[in-house]
């Protein structure tokens, strides 16, 4: 557990001197946003549940809550998961 | 996104019903395997997915894997209407006419049209064109626009260039043609450069002809400037008749001219305003009648200032000979204003400048303008004057 935190610290210090983003350093996922109607997200870990007013996606460290209203699953793939619907929140979750 | 629904529907997909406990397991091992599905939504106790219709058999497998099960709700696209298609062989061959004859349709030459005539007629250029062996009705691969071109543009005097152009089914022919020579002066007759106005005599340059008039000189209307003569050459041999010439006059006149005009000096201003009432009328128009729709057929006021605009349909080719036309009213109301006597002469003043400006001939030297105040019959009047330099010499023929 130390060790892979301290291997997290070293790869945040390696996006800050390069510049480089830390979605593609840290596995961070990139989250884009289209209004209150369409989520974007890369480098997800697989859908933990789903529902038509929620939506739970696994990422890196824990899980992003997506709520709202007729929710669905556009399109998964591996590497990303388009979401479609009226998002009224977002959270995440350790 | 509709390219994409188009090659969805191309490929053929399913709409298919997925049951059971945890259908997330299902989604995220298919996601795994890499197997395509899309639009993913709750329904009950499972999701109601889409996919395409050759992915069937290894989603089977992990729901089989996943203990779920699938359903089949809805078959989409190509593959099926074809399997359809099969069984309805009459309803396939008549599409398929259909499409066919649309195409052969295109084929030919529906229409011809020519634009760019000055002096021809459209019908003139599109027998000429038909002549060159552009007809309605032929065969659009048999077109040889270039061949066309030259000929339309050989087979008449008139014209210097043509340029065919296929848009569809229509042909387009554009013309261009030559600029008219300058008319010649009729035949053996008497004419003089003669004074177009009344005006002093500033500078005078004679071409040809004799000149009448000299710089400080006061002409008016109609009189002689520059004379046109008849000579008489004397042969260098005797034995020949003398050979007459006539000598058309030639050369330019500048002289000042005077435009003046009079406006009396109001009292009073009138003003139209827009009260701010206002009501349309809406009229739909097909062949040169028109039918209402809604609003006053009249105007509602006494008033009034009266505005419409029409909404066509169509492209360049081709119109919709219906027309919607939308008319405004909107009330007016007079206002009287009395007016101080400053402002009073500036309005006159400017009424006066406005109406000579008109007057004027374009591309004259204004040379001066003044103004002064003019009492007659105890109404004051504005007497505004412009002096321009302009050419005044005309011809005219006897």
């Amino acid at each position: 557990m130390a060790k892979e935190r301290n291997s997290s610290r070293w790869k945040e210090l390696m996006a800050d001197i390069f510049e480089l983003p830390r979605d593609v350093i840290m596995n961070l996922p990139r989250i884009t946003i289209v209004g209150n109607q369409k989520v974007l997200l890369e480098n997800h870990r697989g859908i933990i549940h789903y529902d038509c007013d929620k939506i739970r996606i696994g990422i890196k460290g824990g899980e992003l809550i997506i709520s709202g209203r007729d929710l669905q699953v556009q399109r998964i793939m591996v590497e990303e998961i388009h979401i479609k619907g009226f998002i009224q929140s977002m959270h995440f979750e350790e | 996104m509709w390219i994409i629904n188009l090659w969805r529907f191309l490929r053929s997909y399913l709409k298919v019903r997925v049951e059971g406990v945890n259908t997330e397991k299902f989604i995220n091992l298919a996601v795994i395997r890499g197997v395509a599905f899309w639009d993913l939504k709750k329904h009950q106790n499972g999701a109601v997915l889409e996919l395409p219709a050759n992915n069937l058999k290894k989603l089977r497998v992990i729901a089989r894997k996943t203990g779920c099960s699938i359903k089949i709700l809805e078959k989409k696209g190509l593959l099926f209407w074809w399997r359809k298609g099969k069984k309805r062989k009459g309803f396939v061959l008549g599409f398929l006419c259909f499409v066919v004859s649309l195409y052969i349709a295109t084929l030919f030459v529906w229409n011809v049209q020519a634009t760019g005539m000055e002096d021809l007629t459209e019908r003139e250029v599109i027998e000429l064109a038909a002549e060159a062996g552009l007809e309605k009705g032929m065969l659009k691969w048999d077109l040889d626009t270039e061949r066309i071109e030259n000929r339309v543009a050989m087979m008449h005097e008139d014209i210097v260039w043509a340029g065919v152009r296929i848009r569809g089914t229509t042909v387009e022919i554009k013309i261009v043609e030559h600029k008219k020579r300058e008319e010649l002066p009729p035949e053996d007759v008497e004419a003089h450069l003669v004074a177009s106005k009344d005006g002093l005599v500033e500078k005078v340059l004679e071409l040809e002809g004799e000149a009448e008039v000299k710089p400080g000189d006061t002409v008016s209307r109609g009189e002689i400037l520059i004379r046109g003569a008849e000579t008489i050459k004397i042969p260098d041999d005797p034995e020949e008749e003398p050979e007459k010439e006539r000598v058309y006059p030639k050369g330019k006149v500048e002289a000042r001219v005077w435009y003046e005009s009079r406006k009396p000096v109001p009292e009073k201003e009138i003003k139209r305003k827009k009260t701010g009432e206002e009501q349309t009328a809406l009229y739909i128009k097909y062949n040169g009648r028109r039918w209402r729709l809604r609003g006053p057929g009249d105007s509602p006021y006494q008033r009034y200032w009266k505005k419409s605009r029409s909404r066509k349909w169509g492209g360049n080719t081709w119109q919709l000979p219906l027309e919607l036309v939308s008319v405004y009213y909107y009330e007016i109301e007079k206002e009287e204003k009395p007016l101080s006597r400053v402002e009073a002469v500036e309005k006159a003043k400017k009424e006066a400048r406005s109406e000579l400006k008109n007057q004027l001939p374009q591309d004259v030297e204004v040379r001066d303008y003044y103004w002064e105040k003019k009492r007659k019959n105890g109404q004051l009047y504005i007497r505004f004057v412009i002096e321009t330099i302009e050419d005044i010499a005309e011809i005219k023929y006897n």
